[in-house]
């Protein structure tokens, strides 16, 4: 238990610290007696020294602003609006929604989409009478705007309003449809403007005292709902959730744990743990990625970053809702779906009929897990090549939660040019590179790693040569060794920080804040029962952590 | 035919009458007194600042003029500079230093636009622009633009070399890089019957967020106020829309030329930079904004230059990769030096008081290094181009013999802009004065 605690803390506390071996754990042996535990989702009991972390004010993020838009207002309302970009921070853009505000462009880019999303409903006959619940006498029939200020507005700001908020927004719409001369027209524009508060696009969590505990605050009723609800499905809270709220169930943890059953159960729960797996594997770059076609001819489909991402998505999606896998399987196991254009780009047989089919890759063959598919490979690689050292970072950094400082001010980071009629591989000139002490503390963690993915070309296909010769895919982790990716993939499976750091990343984006010291024990007691992901969620979000948070605010 | 067809056609008709017509638009009016010194009412004509900025660096053996002074003699890399409608605007530093720390490219980029150390992830202070823009911003619709070409991811985000922009710490103003949706933001607003409406609406949902303000820790506090600024610069803006004019209604801009796909988009960099340059004189033209950046390539940008032949990444194939005396990384800063006299013609096309916008714009153009392949911070690039209103010369080459702070050039055409700064950067990379040699 100590050595856990001394590796938490020393990645809390890492940054800016240089290599040196002094980033690696130390080495434990994967403890496993008798049977693995049961998977469950029932919280730990708090350990002792447990204290809750920061509050936070979070700007909802780019999918949170248009599944919530979506949910509010209609499901077929178009929500391809421009909106501002999500901040990220330590990969994950729901913390680095906890630091960014609005500014510039984006409040202008909200007020388009705020008008764009309220005409889609009002000005529609159909839309705007399953939404009001009343019908106006006239253009300014106060009592109807009122109601439907009040009913909506509890929705788009996930709290009943109060009266003076209720009166504002009510005024607004009844000005606006005299000036108009139609009553949906104002309150089209009240919505928007709702819709433009920092009450809809932040939610400010303020805490409320817990009784008995003045060390700490709680989250209140509808804070749940919408901690609750923006965890586990991404958008806004459910009338199901509202209600709890309003009738107090939600600061019990029987009426937390009554949610979380029914909110984890939904598909749209799945849809919200594969994205989590798709951000920390760098997944949603593959909508931008260039690559350059001359070298990767392939590259030249419209289509191809699409297939590749959709590739991912199925399989984690497969890892996530089956009943036996667990995180070690998305590095390591052999399923995967592949359609014609990526069957052709890994050579094999195409499927029959169109889109995605299962693939088993063969037993002893080099692709596994997520990093022997095409868009993991494609992402971390350069736009012509690839890179073992862009692909071990990756797999320090993302998979086992070790950090890498970046390279040292003002140092060469090129490669010495090749000597005249001297031909060598990346690896060849990388292990050149590392003679340079300067460069070899950081490099010898993150290149060997990466060979082991060197016959796998920068979009992502089966290569044996690189430059002309022979590739070498063999090196070591942690004392390790693997001859090739699938060992590789076997070793990270064998890996005793990869569960550790799994659940470190899934509670800080769950939570949308970097663990605090206090919180460390909660961490490590986390990982006690079993290492499935579905459950690993609920005890995430049934335990302390989310429920709790310490005094004072940022 | 395709969008791009249409696009170079459109282009080339443009070049053959001028820029205005490039776009299609309406020409601008005389809107100025007797003596072009002033705006017709006399309020003085307006000085602009601008950033303008290239990832990768130069060479500098390739870059400093043969000679110091007025009338520079073009080096190999500043020739596309010397066009005769441009030269005279263009003013060279060279033999600065980047002073603040050095780590490669970002900490370059965070130096000279900030004058500040970069951060792990982000600059830790307001970049150059920004500071430009709380002085002189306020005085027209947009308090300042963020434009660009091209950036190697963009809409992914957290990634800070895509924006040269930052009004504090983790605060990036990303450029907008299509030409269009810049030019329907900025012209396509004024016809709706509700502005007076809109308007009434923010200032309500300014002031129902008093009651969430109070509820706040200090921290978020600000973060709140930031957004709140940020709506009430919109009513701002919708009150000062024009009325009338071609600034008002400048007609539809016909050229087709989008920038929507990062791997398309750079196989015709060149119309991109053009319309987004014609879009840009337009803009400023018409007096929307006095404070602007345009980022061509990112910093450390891997980007190709298919048009050129080079189909690797340019900072890694080319810039690290390509021997001395890299023949044909020397070729893309070449290229990008191109462009930039590109946006600079497009400003000096339109007139403006006796001269043309050019006259009354200060802008600097640099890049993340010095020497790419070393990371090199000494010979930064630098220049420093328009008269900003007669407060700077132009068409001269000043050679610093003593490695002066590089952090001088933003500051120099900041003041020279308008803006009163006592100093700028902080620590190593703090100034306090600018360059005298380049000043009228």
């Amino acid at each position: 238990m100590r050595n856990h605690l001394a590796f938490l803390l020393a990645a809390v506390s890492a940054s800016g610290a240089s290599c040196g071996g002094l980033i690696l754990p130390p080495a434990e042996p994967e403890v496993s007696v008798g049977e693995p535990e049961p998977d469950s989702a029932a919280p730990p009991s708090p350990p002792a020294a447990f204290a809750p972390g920061p509050i936070g004010m979070y700007r909802l993020t780019d999918v949170q602003y248009r599944n919530s838009i979506k949910d509010l207002l209609g499901s077929d309302l178009d929500v391809r609006f421009e909106l501002p970009l999500d901040g990220q921070r330590l990969g994950f853009t729901a913390i680095g929604a906890a630091s960014i505000s609005v500014q510039g462009r984006d409040a202008e880019q909200y007020e388009t989409a705020a008008l764009n999303a309220a005409r889609q409903v009002f000005a529609t006959d159909a839309r705007r009478t399953k939404l009001a619940g009343c019908m106006p006498a006239g253009p300014t029939d106060v009592a109807c705007a009122r109601r439907i200020i009040e009913t909506l507005g509890r929705r788009v700001w996930r709290r009943p309003l109060r009266a003076g908020e209720r009166d504002l927004f009510t005024t607004q719409a009844v000005d606006a449809a005299r000036a108009l001369g139609d009553f949906w027209a104002g309150v089209e524009l009240a919505i928007a403007g709702m819709l433009q508060s920092p009450k809809f696009l932040f939610r400010a969590e303020i805490g409320e005292p817990d009784p008995g505990r003045p060390d700490r605050l709680r989250y209140t009723n509808h804070e749940i709902a919408a901690r609750l609800s923006y965890a586990l499905w991404n958008t806004t809270p459910d009338d199901a959730l509202l209600d709890a709220a309003d009738r107090g169930q939600l600061i019990a943890s029987d009426g937390v744990a009554t949610q979380v059953a029914r909110l984890v159960a939904s598909p749209r729960f799945r849809t919200t743990l594969v994205a989590h797996f798709q951000e920390r594997f760098g997944l949603e770059q593959l909508k931008v990625l260039a690559k350059s076609t001359k070298i990767f001819p392939a590259a030249a489909s419209s289509t191809l970053r699409a297939s590749m991402a959709e590739e991912s998505r199925r399989f984690i999606e497969a890892v996530v809702t089956s009943e036996t896998l667990d995180d070690r399987d998305l590095l390591d196991d052999r399923q995967t779906f592949v359609n014609a254009e990526l069957a052709k780009l890994y050579g094999l047989p195409a499927p029959v009929g169109t889109g995605f089919a299962l693939y088993q890759h063969p037993a002893n063959g080099p692709r596994r897990g997520l990093l022997g598919q095409a868009g993991v490979l494609a992402v971390h690689a350069l736009l012509d090549a690839t890179s073992p050292t862009l692909r071990g970072k990756f797999v320090r950094e993302r998979l086992l939660c070790q950090e890498i400082p970046p390279p040292p001010a003002s140092v060469n980071t090129s490669f010495p040019p090749d000597p005249p009629n001297v031909r060598r591989t990346r690896r060849q000139a990388l292990e050149e590179h590392r003679k340079n002490p300067a460069c070899a503390g950081c490099h010898t963690l993150m290149d060997p790693v990466g060979y082991g993915l060197e016959n796998f070309d920068g979009i992502g296909a089966y290569r044996t040569t690189d430059n002309g010769l022979p590739i070498d895919p063999g090196g070591e982790l942690d004392g390790r060794p693997f001859g090739n990716a699938g060992e590789l993939a076997a070793a990270l499976r064998d890996h005793p920080d990869l569960g550790r750091c799994t659940v470190r990343e899934l509670y800080r984006q769950l939570l949308g804040h970097e663990e605090t010291e206090g919180e460390l024990p909660l961490l490590l007691s986390l990982e006690k029962g079993g290492r499935r992901l579905a459950p690993l969620v609920a005890r995430i979000i049934s335990s302390d952590g989310f429920r709790y948070a310490q005094k004072g605010q940022p | 035919m395709t969008k791009h067809a249409l696009g170079r056609r459109t282009l080339l008709r443009g070049f053959a009458h001028g820029s205005a017509v490039a776009l299609g638009l309406a020409p601008l009016e005389a809107m100025f007194n007797g003596s072009g010194t002033a705006h017709a009412d006399g309020t003085p004509l307006p000085r602009r600042f601008g950033v303008w900025f290239f990832g990768n660096g130069i060479h500098p053996w390739r870059w400093t003029p043969p000679t110091t002074g007025a009338n520079w003699q073009p080096s190999e890399q500043l020739m596309p500079l010397a066009a005769p409608e441009i030269k005279r605007y263009v003013s060279v530093a060279t033999g600065l230093e980047m002073k603040t720390d050095r780590g490669p490219h970002k900490g370059g980029t965070a130096g000279i636009l900030t004058g500040a150390n970069q951060g792990t992830v982000a600059p830790l202070a307001p970049s150059i622009d920004w500071l430009v823009s709380e002085q002189i911003g306020g005085l027209t619709r947009f308090r300042s633009l963020e434009l660009g070409t091209h950036v190697s991811n963009p809409g992914v985000s957290g990634i800070f070399a895509n924006a040269i922009s930052y009004s504090g710490p983790n605060r990036a103003n990303y450029p907008e890089l299509d030409p269009r949706k810049v030019f329907a933001r900025l012209f396509g607003n004024s016809l709706d019957p509700r502005l007076g409406l809109r308007r009434s609406l923010l200032d309500a949902v300014v002031r129902d967020a008093a009651s969430l303000r109070q509820t706040l820790g200090a921290g978020d506090r600000a973060r709140l106020d930031q957004h709140l600024d940020s709506v009430r610069l919109i009513e701002k803006r919708l009150a000062a829309l024009p009325v009338a004019g071609v600034c008002a209604n400048p007609g539809a801009l016909t050229s087709t030329i989008a920038n929507e796909d990062v791997t398309s988009v750079l196989s015709h960099l060149t119309e991109v930079n053009q319309v987004m340059s014609q879009v840009l004189a337009r803009v400023i033209a018409c007096d929307m904004t006095r404070v602007f950046t345009y980022l061509f390539t990112n910093a450390a940008a891997h980007n190709p230059y298919p048009e050129i032949g080079l189909y690797g990444s340019f900072h890694e194939r080319y810039c690290h990769d390509e021997p001395d005396p890299q023949p044909n990384t020397n070729r893309g800063i070449i290229y990008a030096m191109e462009r930039l006299a590109d946006t600079c013609k497009a400003l000096a096309a339109i007139p403006e008081g006796a001269g043309t916008l050019l006259d009354n714009c200060g802008i600097m153009a640099t890049s993340c290094v010095s020497y790419g392949k070393t990371h090199s911070v000494t010979e930064w690039p630098a220049l420093i181009i328009g008269r900003a209103g007669g407060a700077l010369k132009g068409g001269v080459h000043y050679r610093s013999t003593s490695n002066e702070n590089a952090a001088r050039v933003p500051l120099t055409v900041a003041r020279a802009a308008g803006a009163k700064l006592a100093t700028f950067g902080v620590g190593n990379g703090l100034v306090a004065d600018g360059i005298a040699a380049v000043e009228a």
